[in-house]
């Protein structure tokens, strides 16, 4: 399978401190990606930077095979982005980006835009601003899928939508995914979301990496066990990731469920979930 | 960059009603008190980019445009586009301006509204040729809270201290010899805007936003 997404290097460091650590990321075509991370993480400043709405320190980003400094029109034309704050003109209303967008991406399809805003009830005569978060939401989806993009860029894309409506957008993100080659990054703290859909996760924890891979691979593979104060010494440290204490007893994070089996063979051992996990990764003790 | 033109016009619509008053205000200053006032139709111009700008940031579309295929190239071609379509609206209302004036005040000559158009069409040139890098580079909030109040009371002083030298011209020089001189003064400012455009270009792709 061809990387849609090949990032190298990539750092990033801010006046206040947070720094973006070498990040190496390849983004298989076809996937759906999650990345997940706690408020802070560096989920944004990745997107932004692999967009390259943020300027990186060092690295290279490469999109369709092609480096995003030299070929900014044509990558971005292949691109659907839904990020909180890259805001369209708010003043102005659906009718009029249209017309604007139309412009802009070669690929523009206003009948797909309509039926689009049609289908989430988005009315076409109300100002950008005025419509509620959910609705606003809704309209960047329709206005990032209507050019027709190869790779969807979405930034906490269920935020603020009711249940109804955050299964719709799933549905919608699912049969993009359907047509060959098309691939979406998302960003999200909704682990369930996440796991419902993606096929490939991403874990980050103050700007850096900490666990990437197939989703199902993970989430066989790892597990939790929980102990005693006197079991957990016995333990030795190599075959823990982390752990979290609380008054159940330390919960360890383990990579290999039957590795772990074959050596304590009382251990009993839990699946793990995407939230757990991320837990475990970011807050656990290593 | 025909999108992102519209788009400017669009928010340029929202705040029409303002735009549209201080060049009532103007006009009817200038009709009422004295022709000077001709010269801040310059700063008229400026203001209304200054106000597409400010909408920019208002509504918080940089963003967006470093989303969109070659963005930032687009918007800066599109905000050049919109000066010089602003310098032509510009120099068509100084136009009208000083013939009405010419025909109410005996004493300013018909043959001085060229003279005058061209003036302020080099000037407004000059004043954007200045002004749109240093925007690209700084942003609008820190070049208008920097250098904006300056750079306005700058254009007013240097405008009256130009008037002078510029009667004097008119009246010692012949009209072809003023012409030929005005046309040069365009033409130089013309080719300013471009190297200006381009540093334009480079300053925005270097800036985070």
């Amino acid at each position: 399978m061809n990387s849609i997404i090949e990032v190298k290097g990539l750092a990033k460091k801010y006046k206040n401190g947070f720094q973006f650590g070498k990040v190496d990321l390849s983004i298989k075509s076809g996937r759906i990606v999650g990345i997940l991370g706690e408020n802070g993480a560096g989920k944004t400043t990745l997107l932004k930077c692999i967009l390259n709405i943020l300027h990186r320190d060092s690295g290279t980003v490469n999109i369709l095979g092609k480096s995003l400094e030299e070929f900014d029109s044509e990558i971005k034309e292949n691109i659907g982005l839904v990020m909180d704050d890259v805001f369209l003109p708010e003043i102005l209303n659906p009718k009029e980006i249209d017309s604007i967008m139309g412009n802009l991406y070669q690929n523009w399809d206003s009948s797909e835009y309509y039926n689009y805003l049609n289908r989430f009830n988005i009315p076409l005569d109300k100002k950008i601003m005025t419509l509620s978060t959910g609705m606003l939401k809704k309209f960047q989806i329709a206005a990032a899928l209507s050019h027709h993009p190869k790779i969807l860029i979405l930034d906490e894309p269920t935020n603020g939508l009711d249940p109804i409506v955050k299964n719709e957008v799933l549905d919608i993100f699912t049969d993009f995914i359907k047509e060959k080659g098309n691939t979406i990054l998302l960003s999200s703290n909704i682990t369930s979301e996440l796991e419902k859909i993606s096929d490939d996760i991403i874990i980050l924890d103050k700007g850096n990496i900490v666990l990437e891979g197939e989703k199902d691979k993970i989430i066989d593979s790892y597990g939790i066990v929980t102990l005693n104060s006197k079991a957990f010494d016995k333990v030795d440290k190599k075959d823990y990731l982390s752990y979290v204490v609380d008054d159940e007893g330390y919960h360890l994070l383990i990579a290999n469920k039957s590795n772990f089996k074959k050596k304590y063979k009382n251990s009993k051992i839990k699946d793990i979930d995407l939230e757990e996990l991320m837990i475990l990764m970011v807050k656990g003790v290593k | 960059m025909k999108g992102l033109l519209k788009k400017d016009f669009l928010l340029l619509k929202s705040v029409a009603l303002p735009i549209i008053a201080i060049l009532v205000m103007l006009l009817v200053a200038g009709l009422v008190e004295s022709v000077e006032v001709i010269y801040t139709f310059i700063l008229w111009s400026l203001v209304i980019v200054t106000a597409v700008f400010n909408q920019d940031r208002f509504h918080r579309t940089e963003e967006f445009i470093t989303s969109i295929p070659d963005g930032k190239i687009k918007a800066v071609k599109a905000r050049y586009a919109i000066s010089i379509i602003m310098v032509i609206v510009l120099s068509l209302a100084v136009f009208a301006f000083a013939g009405i004036n010419s025909i109410l005040h005996p004493n300013f000559y018909y043959t001085y509204v060229p003279i005058i158009v061209l003036i302020t069409i080099a000037f407004s040139l000059l004043g954007f040729a200045i002004w749109l890098p240093i925007t690209y580079r700084f942003g609008i909030l820190k070049t208008s809270l920097i250098s904006g109040m300056w750079s306005v009371g700058g254009m007013f002083a240097i405008l009256f201290a130009i008037k002078k030298p510029i009667y004097k011209v008119i009246t010692n020089y012949t009209m072809d010899r003023i012409f030929m001189g005005c046309g040069l003064l365009v033409f130089a400012t013309l080719c300013l805007l471009y190297v200006s455009y381009i540093i334009s270009i480079k300053a925005y792709l270097k800036r985070e936003k």
